[in-house]
């Protein structure tokens, strides 16, 4: 390993820099409509370099050798005494050890196991009519060192599990869709803490139903969103328009901006019971971790709290343009990426309601459960999530499903219609995407259920 | 290194498709009229695709001191893994390859900086107050060799994005050159441009919604085939999730439309002249005056389905290369003129589906939105979004521009080739 020896070598011709490796080992396999896809199996390994002098700049290389990396080492020197921003937080530097493996550890699972799991998903949603079927897992075990030349030096070591699941059913020549993420920092036990058998069966179900059932007439209705749409909407419009990146331009050609200025701040985004957390040290959770790709100490933080903008999302990079310190956001989804101002747990708050006291009041609403196809702008503000599984609310009581129901809405909107928030926190995995190169960081997006009044459906 | 590789896979596997690749990529990205950041990436690595009998997998090598360890891998996998019914081997005929051109020249990366401050300079010139973009830098040797092939090929182009703000309003350019192209770059018109769509902002209109005659730049055309192309993959045809199932040779679209991969064009990014299982590639018909007339296909998927492979390998999963729409006749200003009621839409972003098995998806307008009022541009309307199906646009094509671009932008857009169209009757739908 030439960690330290690219390290000392910068330390010399730089104001700043830091040093991560990482190691990736990563398996991953899918069967499709009852077929084996076949294996992939990655053994990856690098470093990121980065260099602040008049500007900054990184390299990335998978040598070991160190006289093969110093024409790419002597070439970000030479680049970041360009003019440009060099603006970086150089605090927060200590030394530390941190793994997540859990207990079924992902190199103890064998293949045979993994392929049964998939095999036998495959076969349950083939015995339940679903015509297209679509099963991947896939997990990786990761090593990582980060140091910088303020003394930072952590030690990381972690697994990540994934399924997904697509499914299709057709009755009647109308198709219905389907797709689940499910994803944790742990070993296998995680299969344990969930029942995928019980929701791939209700997912069928409810999308056969689904098939049979009516349109809504367009109009003003009271909804009760479920948690995978909380999360959702905690994820697209308070994680993302809260980096400080976005914030302040620096991804404006690409992921785009935020509706939210820093001459306007704070701002008022919704009602006062709303709270909206990002937390990196959630157990289990996909996103986990305790330092970030920079070094810093992750910490829960409140985005949006009593209905206004709170705290941002800070890399080393934007905590010093905002001038404070960063708060454990920096993440890089692997070695040859940068660290960007990134979510990891992204979550409504849950309050005290019950399901039940929820719902009772509704005279004449709409149950969202989750949702198929959404998207949000680039300032993440004018949002739409379509339902997936839905039903009619009369008189406090769930009634017929219904098919594709549209909320197509804003930010401020949606969080100043919210009522009531449930007692019920869950979460989903997924994938956040950012940067360009663009990189893919594993996160939670969760929430309980909640209520929003009088907000316009079709 | 790959001799010694391939000797080995021989006693694990029976067929296998190497791919040993060198890159060298730089990347300068650029906010508020200044440089953030210079990324300069270097990695060699090997890609194994190894199969036994019906049996596959793949496998990816970085430490080439440890190749035992890779090929026990290998072997233990393929013992234990089952069949995979849908593959049929690699394609077993030899070729005699011509795609190692000597042209291929490092560029100077001293020059990127200095392209970056003439970007920024021309847009702020014409008029924008602040821009942000990248410029990437590839270059690139790869070589495939398989039990029946072996082939080297080298490949070098430029990436361009610049997205051009006044005030509230936006507007973005985003270009790829090929080996043949790179010193065509004219950074002052892509400034002029972008910062010329930001400029037309003005005067938000809102709109209600419904049908609209859209004017669709090759940016917009870009993202809504890379997100849909893929549908016309033997793979995801025989996963039944496609609008595009049973539709061969059937008229898809408006007559308008001439669509082909153009993996040869060495004008563009996406060159590609062999595919990783080592078949040449050529340029390939997929949509001919509105009729579908090709799937992408490997090999194996090709066997499967009763065709021949178009050079389209992912073994696996075939894919697309460099989608080209052919250009037509119309001048884009005469298009935008026989526009009644409708809208120009310069790009747009996060496109979603809810039905693969009938492409239909929305995706959110940006970087330029405007009302189009009996043939001028009026104003510039936000809060919208495209929802409808690929069929129904693909259908409604009417016109076709006489000038197309090579566009590629961040995750949305592949390198692509597209000029601009005027598409009637699709859905808009805003929230509220």
């Amino acid at each position: 390993m030439i960690i330290d020896e690219i390290l000392n070598y910068l330390m010399e011709r730089s104001n700043y820099s830091d040093v991560r490796y990482m190691e990736i080992e990563d398996n991953s396999m899918a069967y499709k409509n009852g077929e084996f896809m076949g294996i992939d199996f990655n053994k990856d390994h690098g470093y990121a370099i980065r260099c602040v002098n008049n500007s900054i700049s990184m390299g990335f290389i998978s040598t070991e050798n160190f006289d093969e990396a110093k024409p790419i080492i002597d070439n970000i020197i030479k680049k970041s005494l360009l003019n440009g921003k060099n603006r970086i937080n150089k605090n927060g530097n200590i030394k530390y050890s941190w793994s997540k493996n859990g207990i079924k550890k992902v190199e103890n699972v064998s293949d045979e196991d993994k392929i049964e799991l998939l095999r036998d998903n495959d076969k349950l949603m083939e015995s339940l009519d679903a015509r297209i079927r679509i099963n991947s897992l896939s997990d990786k075990k990761v090593k990582q060192i980060y140091k910088n030349s303020y003394g930072a030096d952590i030690k990381s070591e972690y697994s990540r599990i994934f399924y997904i699941y697509m499914l299709g059913v057709m009755e009647n020549n109308e198709f219905e869709q389907s797709s689940e993420e499910y994803g944790a920092t742990t070993g296998y036990e995680y299969f344990d803490s969930i029942d995928l058998n019980n929701d791939i069966k209700n997912d069928i179900k409810s999308l056969k139903n689904s098939i049979k059932a009516k349109h809504i007439k367009p109009g003003n209705y009271d909804v009760i969103a479920g948690p995978e749409i909380s999360g959702i909407v905690a994820h697209e419009s308070c994680g993302h328009p809260m980096e400080y990146d976005r914030i302040v331009g620096r991804e404006a050609a690409q992921a785009g901006e935020s509706f939210i200025k820093l001459n306007n701040y704070p701002v008022k985004i919704g009602s006062d019971i709303v709270n909206v957390v990002d937390d990196p040290t959630m157990h289990d959770s996909y996103g986990y971790y305790l330092y970030d790709d920079e070094g810093i100490k992750a910490k829960k933080r409140y985005l949006y709290k009593d209905g206004y903008t709170n705290e941002f999302i800070l890399n080393r990079e934007s905590a010093a343009i905002s001038n404070s310190d960063p708060n454990g956001g920096g993440r890089s989804s692997s070695w040859d990426m940068e660290p960007l101002a990134r979510m990891s747990t992204t979550y409504i708050e849950p309050k005290d309601y019950k399901f039940d006291e929820l719902i009772r009041d509704i005279k004449h609403g709409i149950y969202m459960k989750n949702f198929t196809e959404w998207n949000i702008d680039d300032i993440r503000f004018n949002e739409k999530y379509v339902g997936k599984e839905a039903y009619l609310i009369e008189n406090g009581e769930i009634r017929e499903q219904i098919r594709r129901p549209v909320l197509e809405t804003n930010t401020i909107k949606f969080y100043s219609s919210i009522d009531a928030i449930g007692n019920d926190l869950k979460f989903n995995a997924g994938t956040c995407g950012k940067g360009d190169p663009e990189q893919g960081v594993e996160v939670w997006m969760g929430g309980p259920h909640i209520r929003l009044r009088n907000v316009f459906m079709k | 290194m790959i001799e010694e590789l391939t000797k080995k896979l021989k006693n694990v596997c029976d067929e296998f498709a190497v791919s040993e690749n060198y890159e060298n990529i730089k990347e300068l990205r650029f906010s508020n009229n200044s440089m953030d950041l210079f990324n300069n990436w270097e990695e060699s690595y090997i890609n194994v695709f190894a199969s036994r009998n019906k049996k596959t997998m793949d496998i990816l090598i970085k430490d080439y001191n440890n190749i035992d360890y890779y090929m026990e891998k290998i072997d233990k996998t393929l013992n234990i893994i089952p069949d995979n019914p849908s593959y049929y081997g690699i394609n077993t005929e030899h070729y005699n390859y011509n795609s190692n051109e000597e042209d291929i020249e490092d560029i100077d990366d001293n020059d990127i900086y200095d392209l970056s401050r003439q970007l920024i300079d021309a847009s702020l010139k014409n008029g924008s107050d602040k821009n942000a973009g990248l410029i990437y830098k590839n270059y690139a040797k790869t070589r495939i060799k398989t039990n029946y092939n072996d082939e080297t090929y080298y490949n070098s182009g430029i990436e361009i994005v610049l997205r051009s703000f006044h005030g509230d309003y936006s507007g973005q350019e985003g270009l790829h050159y090929g080996i043949k192209s790179a010193k065509n770059i004219d950074p002052y018109k892509i400034g002029e441009n972008a910062a010329k769509t930001a400029l037309k902002g003005n005067n938000k209109i809102n709109i209600d919604e419904g049908k609209y005659d859209i004017l669709m730049s090759p940016y917009l055309l870009g993202t809504i085939l890379t997100y849909n192309i893929g549908f016309l993959s033997y793979f995801d045809i025989d996963s039944g999730l496609s609008p595009f199932i049973d539709k061969l040779n059937e008229d898809i679209a408006s007559k308008n439309v001439n669509l082909y991969d153009d993996p040869l064009n060495r004008n563009g990014m996406g060159f590609t002249p062999v595919d990783e299982e080592g078949t040449m590639t050529k340029k390939l018909d997929l949509i001919n005056n509105g009729t579908l007339k090709n799937y992408m296909h490997s090999y194996s998927t090709a066997k499967k389905a009763g065709a021949k492979t178009t050079g389209n390998a992912g073994i696996i999963a075939p894919v697309p290369w460099q989608i080209h729409m052919e250009k037509g006749n119309k001048n884009v200003n005469d298009m935008i003129g026989s526009i009644d009621h409708g809208l120009y839409i310069n790009n747009s972003w996060y496109t979603r589906f809810q039905d693969e098995r009938t492409g239909t998806f929305s995706t959110v307008p940006r970087d330029g939105v405007f009302l189009i009022d009996h043939g001028e541009i009026r104003g510039t309307v936000s809060g919208i979004r495209i929802s409808d199906s690929i069929l129904n646009i693909l259908k409604n094509i009417t016109e076709v521009s006489n000038e197309e671009k090579y566009v590629k932008w961040w995750d949305e857009i592949h390198s692509s080739i597209m000029p601009s169209v005027k598409v009637e009757n699709v859905n808009i739908t805003k929230g509220f």
